[in-house]
């Protein structure tokens, strides 16, 4: 019994890491660039929910909603400030990984000034409803979480596997020059796979917030290490790599506090990453921006 | 300084009349003088984290610093009180170089500082090498100033001191008597980890008390339903933490929320914040002791004044991180006064630790009668406190 | 007959060399032009300039009246340009089908994202509508196999043939073909012409870059010649083949 709670706690913080890997690999799977700057949109997601509540008295689905906006507004932004002009030069990767860190320490900075180093959370109202099953316990925040980033990640895959323009984002991915020679504005859909990841990794950002009651300027910085690691176990770029992998981490995470100690966490993650490296070392799926099959 | 000068010789070549580079080179020498500190002036520098996880505690700090140095600037024939204020980041690295940067740059008297465990531990060795009085105000790991004699001090109990009286008035009070507990501890945190691993045990074990797990957790973490989980299953009648207080706070939120309703004792660590009971909300945090070196509602007149003068200066209450640095900040004074120093020698240097080392029963404001002990450790009867309604109060 | 394709003085330089030396030519609607020359002679190049793959250094490019000069590759797509690659250049990690939707993208309703927001049931109207051009293109281009394998699994004469489905699947006016017989034997080589024929029937204009002579003479109703990135003969395939100039571009001994 334990060990089933354990596993659901796992499953609760791996779906946001899951959330949150899957912007990355859509990134990364586009563009073949790593987005330093996407754990702070996952924080400021947080931020824009809370506002959301403070100010149009917002409920959950409505704070979720608002973040989701917001936050491809945001990406879409870093994408025109801190990735298109030096996309163009050919700075490499380097240019592209500087440029969003600056970004993401810029956010950081912003979110300080504006609500302080401390954290916050969400007023009284969010508190969840726990229900207990014998020893069992799930609350409602928690399955607000579930449904959320299950329906999230179903979505993602009818838009990468149905839509044209998830067809079209995988086209850019494997090769963008012909998929310009086909017709499809390639700078479009890095427009549009900014603001859908960075849409997800907002809305990561407030089930955090609603799962753990903190939020913090700086709850961004562990989330982009995660979601790198998430994203390597998984498979760079590919988006079912992230969701498995996210599910994978935080399992393990759980499992290592749960039956180790807190301190072997981390160690044990890496480790994990590590072995899989190892075993496979394109990651549990191969890499790209694939359709299920 | 020295670059001043080369800058200023260069000029001196530059102009042909040598006339005219000799007003060059006196005036810019009178304007040094006038912006450089006067020699009657007595510095100590502060360290606390006024940025990162600890900002928190600096903020409270700062705010007793603010009002300290409205009322106790002057010293009389000595000059003025000067402060030379750096942010440690609540790092031990930072604590390290920052020490070092106010002894050998800035040329301080002594220092009052750091905030953390982890950062005193670091950087007292430095000080104590460069013989210069360095007194952290908070501070609560035991040992730190013991294993640096004897340059180094702390005016606040260290958890061995207050863990004993702390524990025996929990179960004291308790209904339904407590024989097994759970303590869970910040690993990460310095103080909260050797009270959390070795402390608390000790004196859990001299209370006939079984330690049935200790469980850990990082400064910093947000998700503690691993350890819930895992603490659930063991059947302990009381729960143990020591940690900062907004881990504390969302420790106790979980364990409420997975229906483990045991009675808890939150070491010293919690230092008193308010931001623990936010954070655990009221409900979650309704019941839970803890014990601080600041009393909010003793009668002591000083104590209701400095309430007052600091609530109407900063506009919030005083935390227990505002009454150790103001003390720490009175007791410091007291010893320039006393001892009469005018500078930053090593003879003055001197004077200053020799009055910390014999502090006996100096009338602290905020603590009362203050005393140093052998291992540079301050002697205070820890104040219990329980949270009642959202609120700590006094627990007799 | 109208231009469809204008190309006036174009010139190709990368650092000091002419890939493309004042090349000016026009290609009529619903013909089937062909494009020979000897290896290195800047047919690719030309393809590419066309396509906007790369800029022309100096010249101007006419598509049906209209200046494109300088547009990018999917615009000019919109205007009613497609191509294959002398090298394949299928979307590996794409099914030949859906390989095959990519080209239809601009095809398809332009519904923004409330159509991935209004849920599966709109989005899967587009996916039918998708799979249903990438299957008649793949019917036309005579594409036998599953269309759910994977181009890497086909052989290279199916994958030229799924390119060919792919550019078409945009309905382009006028479908660029680099060497889509590169590799083929003669019967394949036979039924890739009767394939060509009938795009051409369709009512698309065709210009073809071929070394396979048999192939062009059979089907081409004019041919251009082009030699160290000039245009050194063109006219009818007969007339083109009893040029002495493109005998000695051929021999070499110019």
């Amino acid at each position: 019994m334990v060990l089933l709670q354990q596993i659901i706690n796992g499953v609760m913080l791996g779906s946001t890491y899951a959330l949150v890997a899957i912007g990355y690999s859509l990134i990364f799977g586009v563009l073949r660039l790593l987005h330093f700057a996407h754990g702070e949109v996952f924080m400021v997601g947080a931020f824009i929910a809370l506002c959301s509540v403070w100010f149009l008295n917002a409920g959950p689905v409505l704070a979720v909603v608002c973040a989701a906006v917001g936050c491809a507004v945001l990406g879409v932004v870093i994408e025109f400030v801190a990735f298109r002009p030096v996309r163009r030069r050919s700075g490499g990767m380097l240019a592209p990984i500087v440029s969003s860190l600056g970004v993401g320490l810029l956010l950081q900075e912003v979110a300080t000034n504006i609500f302080g180093a401390d954290q916050t959370r969400f007023p009284p109202q969010f508190e969840a409803t726990v229900y207990h099953f014998g020893s069992l316990f799930v609350t409602s925040t928690q399955l607000f979480i579930l449904a959320t980033s299950f329906g999230l990640m179903l979505l993602v895959h009818l838009f990468i596997s149905k839509t044209k323009y998830g067809l079209a984002m995988r086209a850019v991915a494997e090769n963008v020059d012909v998929a310009g020679l086909l017709g499809i504005n390639s700078n479009a859909v890095v427009v549009l796979t900014f603001a859908v990841a960075s849409a997800l990794g907002g809305i990561a950002g407030v089930l955090v917030g609603f799962a753990f009651s903190a939020i913090s300027p700086f709850m961004g910085i562990s989330m982009t290490i995660k979601g790198l690691v998430v994203m390597l176990i998984g498979g760079l770029g590919n988006v079912y790599g992230a969701m498995i992998g996210g599910l994978v981490l935080g399992i393990a995470e759980v499992l290592t506090v749960g039956y180790l100690a807190s301190s072997y966490r981390d160690a044990f993650s890496f480790a994990l990453l590590i072995l899989v490296l190892l075993v496979r070392p394109q990651g549990l799926f191969a890499g790209g921006l694939r359709a299920g099959h | 300084m020295r670059n001043v000068l080369v800058g200023l010789s260069m000029l001196a070549g530059l102009a042909s009349q040598s006339l005219m580079s000799l007003a060059l080179i006196s005036l810019a020498l009178i304007s040094l003088a006038l912006i450089s500190p006067a020699l009657a002036d007595v510095q100590i520098g502060i360290l606390m984290p006024k940025t990162g996880f600890g900002a928190g505690f600096g903020a409270e700090e700062q705010g007793s610093i603010d009002l300290f140095m409205s009322k106790y600037a002057d010293l009389g024939p000595a000059g003025k009180l000067k402060l030379t204020i750096y942010d440690t980041r609540g790092e031990p690295a930072q604590a390290i170089s920052l020490t070092r940067k106010l002894i050998d740059t800035d040329n301080v008297l002594a220092i009052l500082g750091p905030y953390f465990s982890g950062e005193s531990e670091a950087a007292f060795p430095v000080a104590n090498r460069a013989a210069t009085p360095i007194v952290t105000p908070s501070s609560a790991k035991p040992g730190i100033a013991a294993a640096n004699r004897p340059w180094t001090f702390r005016n606040a109990s260290t958890t061995d001191k207050t863990d004993a009286a702390l524990v025996v008035h929990w179960l004291k009070r308790q209904s339904s008597p407590v024989r097994k507990v759970v303590i869970f501890y910040d690993g990460k945190d310095a103080v909260s980890s050797s009270d959390g691993k070795a402390v608390m045990p000790a004196v859990l074990k001299a209370n006939n008390i079984e330690v049935l797990d200790s469980i850990s957790f990082q400064t910093g973490d947000v998700d503690f339903s691993a350890q819930v989980t895992r603490a659930k299953a063991l059947g302990a009648d009381g729960i143990v933490m020591t940690a900062l207080f907004t881990e504390a706070g969302h420790l106790t939120r979980e364990l409420r929320r997975q229906g483990m309703q045991q009675p808890i004792l939150a070491g010293v660590e919690l230092s008193l914040d308010h931001k623990f009971i936010e954070t655990a909300g009221d409900a979650a945090a309704e019941g839970v002791l803890t014990g601080a070196d600041f009393n909010r509602d003793s009668p002591r007149p000083s104590v209701v004044a400095f309430i007052k003068e600091y609530q109407e200066r900063v506009g919030q209450l005083p935390g227990n991180s505002s009454a150790l640095m103001y003390d720490a900040l009175f007791l410091m004074r007291h010893c320039i006064m006393t001892t009469g120093v005018a500078g930053s020698s090593a003879a003055d240097k001197a004077k200053i630790r020799d009055c910390w080392a014999g502090l006996k029963d100096v009338d602290a404001p905020i603590a009362g009668p203050s005393s140093i002990d052998e291992n540079g450790d301050a002697r205070h009867a820890p104040n219990f406190l329980i949270v009642k309604s959202g609120k700590f109060v006094v627990d007799r | 007959m109208t231009a469809l394709l204008e190309l006036r003085s174009v010139t190709q330089r990368f650092g000091g060399f002419t890939a493309l030396d004042d090349v000016s030519c026009s290609i009529e609607a619903g013909s089937i032009s062909s494009l020979i020359g000897p290896n290195g002679a800047g047919k690719t190049t030309l393809f590419n300039v066309i396509s906007g793959l790369v800029m022309p250094s100096a010249g101007s490019l006419g598509f049906n009246g209209t200046d494109y000069t300088g547009r990018r590759p999917d615009e000019i797509v919109r205007l009613g340009i497609a191509r294959n690659f002398q090298q394949v250049r299928l979307f590996p990690a794409l099914s030949v089908i859906e390989n095959v939707m990519v080209g239809a993208h601009l095809r398809l309703p332009r519904t923004g994202l409330l159509d991935f927001m209004g849920g599966p049931f709109n989005a899967d109207r587009v996916d039918r509508l998708a799979r249903s051009i990438a299957t008649e293109m793949l019917d036309l281009v005579e594409f036998k196999s599953a269309g759910d394998t994977h181009p890497q699994q086909l052989t290279l004469v199916d994958q030229r043939r799924i390119e060919i489905a792919r550019a078409l699947a945009s309905d382009p006016r006028l479908l660029l073909l680099d060497e889509p017989a590169a590799g083929m034997n003669p019967s394949e080589s036979n039924q890739l012409g009767a394939i060509i024929r009938k795009i051409r029937d369709l009512g698309r204009t065709v210009l073809l870059v071929e070394h396979n002579m048999r192939l062009v003479m059979a089907i081409s109703d004019h041919v251009s010649v082009l030699s160290a990135g000039k245009v050194i003969a063109t006219g009818t395939p007969s007339s083109v083949q009893a040029d002495p100039a493109v005998i000695a571009a051929y021999l070499g001994n110019v």
